[in-house]
Order: structure tokens, then sequence, then C-alpha cells
């Protein structure tokens, strides 16, 4: 991709942080794993071919991604390159809050300890970012704090994933295929 | 689980994907609950699970007489 005006059109709304509800699934359940059409070193290639991931994963029969809720207004995600000249990249990061002290979140943890597939991340405007790909997946590392009297108790989950986390479009997919 | 009788007579899921939940662009849908009206904007925005299904031949195939405009006989 050549490079290309940067604008913003006045009045569009623009929402900062996260939605409530996000998506985990495992690499293995998925029978087709999509990616961006288009490399950005190709030159034919556009913001959307090259950024966004715009086809579908296709989940194996029964499979489906996983609901993952995350307390308002306190997560948050994004990317930030890395390495050294002539070697930079990106990593994504995004951070979101479990509420509560329950056996389903403490399993998850210990499953999540030596785990890595893909997190999709749903932004406040309903932009979903996928986290992880098949040769970076992602890592989640989760932390439990009951937090003070006057504070928040619940799970802090971190997900990382080296990679520019691309805007998944198809959404967000919780039935599992048939 | 399954599309609505009005919707799915228009639409199929599209590959392996069933109806059900699906969080697209900030909306929650439950395909198994839509009505064909919703469909249609789901499809016209570019929903990416529903898929149009192909227009059913017409029942009495037109002969000669109706290619040229004319009356047909019985």
């Amino acid at each position: 991709m050549d490079l290309q005006d940067l604008l913003h059109v006045n009045g569009v709304p623009n929402p900062s942080g996260l939605a409530t509800l996000h998506g985990v699934a495992n690499i293995e359940d998925i029978t087709t794993l999509q990616a961006p059409a288009a490399q950005i070193g190709d030159l034919a290639s556009t913001a959307i071919t090259a950024a966004t991931i715009a086809t579908a994963h296709v989940f194996a029969t029964g499979k489906c991604m996983h609901k993952l809720y995350g307390t308002q207004n306190k997560g948050k995600g994004g990317y930030a390159p890395v390495g050294e000249v002539d070697s930079e990249a990106q990593k994504g990061t995004a951070e979101l809050y479990h509420p509560g002290s329950k056996a389903t979140a403490d399993a998850l943890a210990l499953k999540y300890t030596n785990w890595s597939g893909l997190v999709f991340i749903a932004e406040a405007d309903g932009t979903i970012r996928q986290y992880g790909s098949a040769a970076f997946p992602a890592r989640i590392k989760v932390t439990y704090d009951t937090g003070t009297n006057e504070g928040y108790k619940g799970y802090k989950i971190d997900v990382m994933a080296y990679g520019l986390p691309f805007i998944y479009t198809p959404g967000l997919n919780f039935t599992p295929a048939v | 689980m399954k599309l609505p009788e009005e919707v799915a007579a228009k639409y199929a899921m599209e590959g392996n994907h069933a109806p059900g939940e699906y969080h697209w662009r900030g909306q929650v849908v439950k395909l198994q609950h839509i009505s064909l009206e919703h469909a249609d904007r789901l499809f016209d925005a570019g929903f990416p699970y529903l898929v149009l299904k192909p227009k059913a031949e017409s029942a009495k195939p037109k002969g000669k007489t109706a290619a040229l405009g004319l009356p047909e006989q019985e």
C-alpha cells in the first residue's frame, strides 16, 4: 500500500474504551483461520485488505467463540511498536476486569496458564479486534485480587499477542458451527 | 435452532454457521428470532452470516409465444 491521507470526518462518534462482552477461541477449533487478504508490503494492497480480516473464521462442528465479560470503564486495549530500527513490529495488549470470586474463573486461570489462542476484544463503538494469529497466538495472564472494602474484587485478565490486532469485521460468533 | 420460516424462505446461513447469537457492529443479533425486515436490513448492511437463496425457477416454462410477446395458447 502506498501512503495515503489520514483524515477524520467532523462529527463522527468516537466513543473510547471497550464494550463489556468479548470472545475467546481455541485456534485448534478453527478449521479455516482467516487473515488479511493482502500484506502491507504489497503495493496493490489497500487499508481494507491489509489491515482487516473481512471473512469469518470457519469453526469445526460444535465449536465457536466463548464469551468473556469485562467490567465497563475498567478495561482497555491497544497496540504499540516494538523492536529495533529496521526490525520493528507491533505488540497488542489488552486488559479486562472480571468481577467476583468464582470457581469458573479460577479454573480458567489455570487453563490459561499454558494456553494460547485468539482473543476478540469488542471496543465501545462495536469494532472487534483479533488479538493473536496462527503464527503468534495470544497469551492470557490472570491475576486475582480481593481489593479493599472500597475497591474492586475480581480478576484482571491481561492479553498479549505479537502482531497488530487486526479489525475482525465478521464480529463475535457465539453459536456452535454445524 | 433454525431461522424463522419467513427468513429461511429468502436467506440461508453462510457456510457451516448456524442460526444463533452473533455480535456485529455493536448489535446483538439472535438469528433464530429475527424478522424478515431485520434480516433484509442486516443483509443490505453487509452482515456476513446470511446469504441469499437462489430464486426459485418459474413453475411454468415460457414457450416460444411468450418469448415473442404473444399470448400463450392453451
